[in-house]
């Protein structure tokens, strides 16, 4: 790993105490809720109920009792260690009970208050004042000024908005709180849950980089996403991406890429690198993969937990119409995706399959088939678009069991039931051909057409996951980084 | 946090000097003599062989064509001694207090496609090299390549595929096409020559002529500074 790591940091109590607290203090806990103090809290209450043992102490010198629990007017009356201090109190008084978090020994904050460096006045002046008193006692701290973080895993909260999402691979750090919280929603939304989350505010002690080589370093962490908006240490980044792609992977989503920054420079060179330049040089030297929203960095994240990385950028493509396959094809090579040129073996046996009216080609139009119940083309169709040797990754345009949803209402339970056995087999054998090839499937699903629902099957966690997009165009996009990213690992490789 | 500003001052060198750097480093830069009289401006002319071209070579001076301190093909003995008097006294004229140190005499490039390679040092993520084509369109169309130093082959190899003017090094309408290798192994050697080199802080090979068989810079500007670091954003030792 890079020279900067020691080993030692990342088992430093630190990093124990801010993701596996047996004891947390809640400085500036309220009743309110929507208050940050009565968010605060009920997120640690939270997380004191998920885990035997865990317990919450609020800390509010007006109040006796917060959610039930007595309140103590200051962090060094709790007649009980601390490990995690979660500060929501104004920034002028922030000094103060961080230094009483220091005599009491507790070894992490999450200070979500806000007014520091980030706004006029002496804002700057507090945040000095924590740093030093957090370098000379030897403690760290998130923030100020963030939203909080989480841990899936341990079940550990001080961001009531990570209250509600599922434990998963997927660890995401964000400069901006809001931003985070969309994010976390949205792979939520997708099937994706968190392993850590950091609203890493203004990072006067943590930044960026440290959590980052800490989630190198994390088992419950595969996949890394970031949303940045400007980084403290670049070069530190830099460095620690380019170790950290090679295993996991980085997806990033970076604001303030429009202004052109002119640089005070007498050379060419000067004039010619904004900001912008710089951060696309670097995240393409890395192996840092790219995203420009939150959508399209949901997106990358389900690709890359699901599917493996194609060879190459040769897709075919599966439409029923041709409108459908021709806009897809349009905007596949359009994302620098090429229309492969589909072996002779597959054009024969796609013959076989379809009516005697196809044309062969891609996209390969499924034109007039009416798959009735048990129809099974689609399913073939797929499966020798992904044996095929000239491509190297498929999109398709039709979802793998075509049941429009008002037919299935007079359907019987049974037979639904029937149905989705049927769908989640089938899912499975493409999902094994996928990995057996090495060639991502993605299925864009324009009609929202879905197999008919019973709540049993649903509800019931999908052993395998195919990911589907709304649109050719993110199909297309996430393809294209899937195979970027695998040619950046195949030409690193040291 | 309050970051300590440093006094650091900034240095241009004189193209002969940038040459003789570049030279040693192995980049290939076009034969540059300083002549400091108008016998040795046109002795060094004969033994180069017209024509030639002649620069200003002055510490304090930036844009040496603008005030008359350069001019390109001369063709013959007494052509080069007019041109020594009247780029020394073009320049004395324009910048009375300018430290003079003679003139350039370099052999006239041959025909071919201009390419700038240059550096910078972001305040991030230190030291940056730029690829793109030279000539005077360049600031417009923007269309350059940045890798952070350490550029090793494989984003050399990339980053001259990124621009969308590689077409033109390709071999466009019958021109020979250039040398990707060489121009590869170019870059690479430009960022080691940047890691030696802390105190560079700017660097601007602008332009480079490419030919079908030769890659050789033109032109050559490095700024240094005082303090050695190739990371600013990082207090320097």
């Amino acid at each position: 790993m890079s020279s900067t790591y020691t080993p030692k940091s990342h088992t430093d109590s630190f990093w124990q105490a801010l993701f596996q607290a047996d004891s947390i203090a809640v400085i500036g806990a309220k009743e309110t809720p929507g208050s940050w103090g009565g968010d605060a809290m009920r997120a640690c209450v939270d997380s004191a109920r998920a885990k035997q043992g865990r317990r919450v102490y609020p800390v509010n010198p007006n109040e006796t009792e917060v959610m039930g629990i007595r309140s103590y007017p200051t962090v060094l009356d709790i007649p009980d260690t601390v490990d995690l201090a979660v500060i929501v109190v104004p920034a002028a008084v922030v000094p103060q009970v961080f230094r009483q978090c220091a005599e009491k020994g507790i070894r992490a904050a999450v200070i979500v208050s806000a007014g520091f460096s980030e706004v006029d006045g002496d804002g700057s002046k507090y945040e000095a004042e924590i740093v030093d008193i957090a370098q000379k006692e030897g403690l760290h701290f998130v923030g100020p000024n963030c939203v909080g973080h989480a841990d899936m895993h341990s079940r550990i909260a001080s961001a009531a908005m990570a209250s509600r999402i599922p434990a998963g691979p997927l660890a995401l750090l964000s400069q901006s709180g809001t931003l985070g919280g969309s994010i976390m929603q949205i792979a939520a939304g997708r099937g994706v849950g968190l392993s850590k989350m950091i609203s890493t505010g203004n990072e006067a002690d943590l930044r960026l980089e440290d959590y980052l080589e800490y989630l190198a370093y994390d088992d419950d962490t595969r996949v890394i996403a970031a949303y940045i908006e400007g980084l403290r240490d670049g070069r530190r980044f830099f460095n620690l991406t380019k170790e950290i792609t090679r295993e996991k992977p980085v997806v990033v989503m970076k604001s303030g890429t429009t202004g052109k920054s002119a640089r005070a420079a007498r050379s060419h060179t000067g004039a010619l690198s904004g900001s912008d330049e710089i951060y696309t040089a670097a995240f393409r030297q890395a192996g840092v993969i790219r995203a420009e929203d939150e959508e399209e960095l949901g997106d990358l994240v389900l690709a890359l937990l699901h599917l493996p990385l194609p060879r190459g950028n040769r897709v075919a493509i599966l439409t029923m119409g041709g409108g459908f396959g021709v806009v897809a094809a349009e905007l596949c090579e359009k994302e620098g995706l090429e229309l492969a040129d589909l072996e002779d073996k597959t054009l024969k046996k796609l013959g076989e399959i379809l009516l005697p009216r196809w044309t062969p080609g891609n996209p390969v139009d499924m034109v007039g088939v009416r798959p009735t119940e048990g129809d099974t083309t689609v399913m073939s169709c797929l499966q020798l678009l992904i044996a095929d040797n000239n491509i190297d990754s498929v999109i398709s345009l039709l979802p793998l069991m075509i049941r429009f949803r008002w037919l299935s209402e007079d359907m019987k339970p049974e037979q639904i039931k029937a149905m989705q056995r049927e769908y989640q087999r089938n899912l499975k054998i493409l999902y094994q051909d996928i990995q057996q090839y090495k060639k991502p499937l993605v299925f864009v699903n324009r009609l929202a057409i879905r197999p008919p629902e019973s709540d049993e099957v649903s509800e019931s966690h999908p052993e395998v996951i195919i990911p589907e997009y709304s649109h050719p165009r993110r199909a297309a996009r996430v393809l294209h980084s899937l195979a970027w990213y695998k040619h950046y690992l195949d030409t690193r490789k040291k | 946090m309050p970051k300590a500003k440093q006094a650091s001052r900034t240095i241009l060198l004189t193209e002969v000097m940038a040459k003789e750097m570049l030279k040693k480093a192995g980049i290939p830069v076009i034969e540059t003599r300083l002549a400091k009289t108008r016998d040795e401006a046109v002795a060094i002319s004969k033994e180069m062989g017209y024509p030639v071209a002649m620069k200003i070579v002055s510490p304090d001076i930036v844009h040496k064509s603008d005030i008359g301190g350069v001019v390109l093909g001369i063709a013959s003995a007494a052509r080069a001694g007019r041109a020594y008097r009247q780029i020394i006294s073009s320049v004395s004229k324009s910048v009375p207090n300018a430290r003079i140190e003679g003139v350039s005499v370099q052999k006239t490039a041959p025909a071919g496609v201009e390419i700038i390679i240059g550096m910078i040092k972001d305040p991030q993520f230190g030291p940056a090299i730029m690829f793109g084509l030279g000539g005077v369109l360049v600031e417009v169309l923007r269309d350059v390549a940045f890798r952070l130093v350490p550029v090793d082959p494989v984003d050399a190899a990339e980053m001259i595929r990124e621009i969308k003017g590689f077409v033109l090094l390709q071999g466009y309408r019958g021109q020979p096409p250039v040398d990707i290798k060489r121009l590869e192994e170019i870059i690479v050697k430009v960022s080691n020559f940047i890691k030696k080199n802390p105190r560079i802080v700017e660097l601007d090979l602008n332009p480079l002529i490419a030919t079908g068989n030769s890659i050789v810079a033109v032109d050559a500007r490095i700024v240094t500074s005082s303090q050695a670091s190739l990371y600013p954003g990082k207090a320097g030792p």
